[in-house]
């Protein structure tokens, strides 16, 4: 399946990308791990990708599968495992790098404020 | 201040290993503690997440098997953790939202008056420590905390009515906080008490 890629900016606020977001028959999940199931931006990412969405607090997946992580971290946990792991993250909250994994938030891997405007479907 | 309303019914799922105790706002077990565990220690900070989070997150957090929330934390609050209790300072302005949904809390031992992350809870300065698998985490709402509230009367569910001054203990500073700390006997009561209910269940 060809699956097309979009341009994830950083929301009023926000901090860290922009990334580019590029599934691939190997890596075709959005992974979400936000409290109440799948997140619009995950969902959002989702149709214009045409990846899946993926509740990660639901069912588990290897991480090789994943395209990039939709999270709404407080500032500690989240927002430095994945980017740890070199996943591409996308934090709904407004979140700048902080936390016992601060070392590992950075703008390649990371951004933060992500509201739908500010996801692109690059052609 | 919500604690004056009764307590939420028991778990919905008849697999819940025990009930809920009735004074708790909050409880669980330790389920396993993440490799990464130590390491988030000292950078100060241990961090929690229900039965249903991910492998990536585990490695960083001790995993537990509390469920239901049954009415939000507030800073006067007491955290039961293992053989490590200590009093809530400070709740982010995420936390019960993550509590609720995720079993997510974050914990910092840095006695302040506000957070410095959403996520955080922020609690009186002990000395984290990393719980042992089969642990109790516990929460207990500052009434109960404050030792104004029987240990003994746990098995009767909702019977209790907190005192008038909920208000002004939640409210109090730092300072007061310490001075109404809870009696280490009123806790060990509390915690028999919970086995004693465990067992029986």
């Amino acid at each position: 399946m060809a699956y097309k890629a979009v341009r994830v900016e950083k929301g009023r606020g926000g901090w860290g990308g922009p990334l580019t977001i590029r599934p691939t028959d190997e890596k075709n999940l959005i992974y979400c791990v936000t409290g109440g199931g799948i997140h619009p931006i995950a969902a959002k990412i989702a149709e214009l990708t045409g990846a899946e969405a993926f509740d990660g607090f639901r069912s588990s997946a290897p991480e090789k599968r994943i395209a990039c992580v939709v999270i709404d971290c407080g500032g500690t946990a989240r927002i430095g495992v994945y980017p740890m792991k070199r996943i591409p993250t996308i934090d709904v909250k407004q979140s700048s790098p902080s936390g016992p994994l601060i070392q590992f938030i950075k703008e390649d891997i990371f951004v933060s404020g992500v509201k739908e405007d500010n996801i692109k479907v690059i052609e | 201040m919500s604690s004056s309303e009764p307590l939420a019914d028991p778990p919905r799922e008849a697999s819940t290993r025990e009930a809920l105790p009735v004074d708790a706002k909050y409880a669980g077990y330790i389920l396993e503690v993440g490799p990464m565990v130590p390491e988030m220690l000292e950078a100060g900070v241990l961090v929690l997440f229900g039965e249903q989070a991910p492998a990536e997150l585990r490695e960083i957090a001790i995993v537990h098997n509390g469920r239901q929330l049954a009415e939000p934390i507030t800073h006067g609050d007491m955290l039961v953790l293992g053989n490590m209790s200590c009093v809530i300072t400070a709740v982010g302005g995420m936390a019960n939202e993550n509590l609720a949904e995720l079993g997510h809390i974050v914990i910092k031992a840095n006695c302040a008056s506000e957070t410095d992350l959403p996520g955080e809870i922020s609690v009186e300065p002990v000395v984290l420590r990393v719980p042992a698998v089969g642990a109790e985490l516990a929460i207990l709402s500052c009434a109960v905390a404050s030792g104004q509230f029987s240990a003994s009367s746990s098995s009767t569910p909702a019977a209790h009515t907190p005192p008038a001054s909920a208000d002004r203990l939640a409210s109090t500073s730092t300072a007061s906080i310490k001075q109404r700390r809870t009696p280490w006997g009123f806790l060990s009561a509390w915690l028999n008490s919970r086995r004693r209910v465990t067992r029986s269940a």
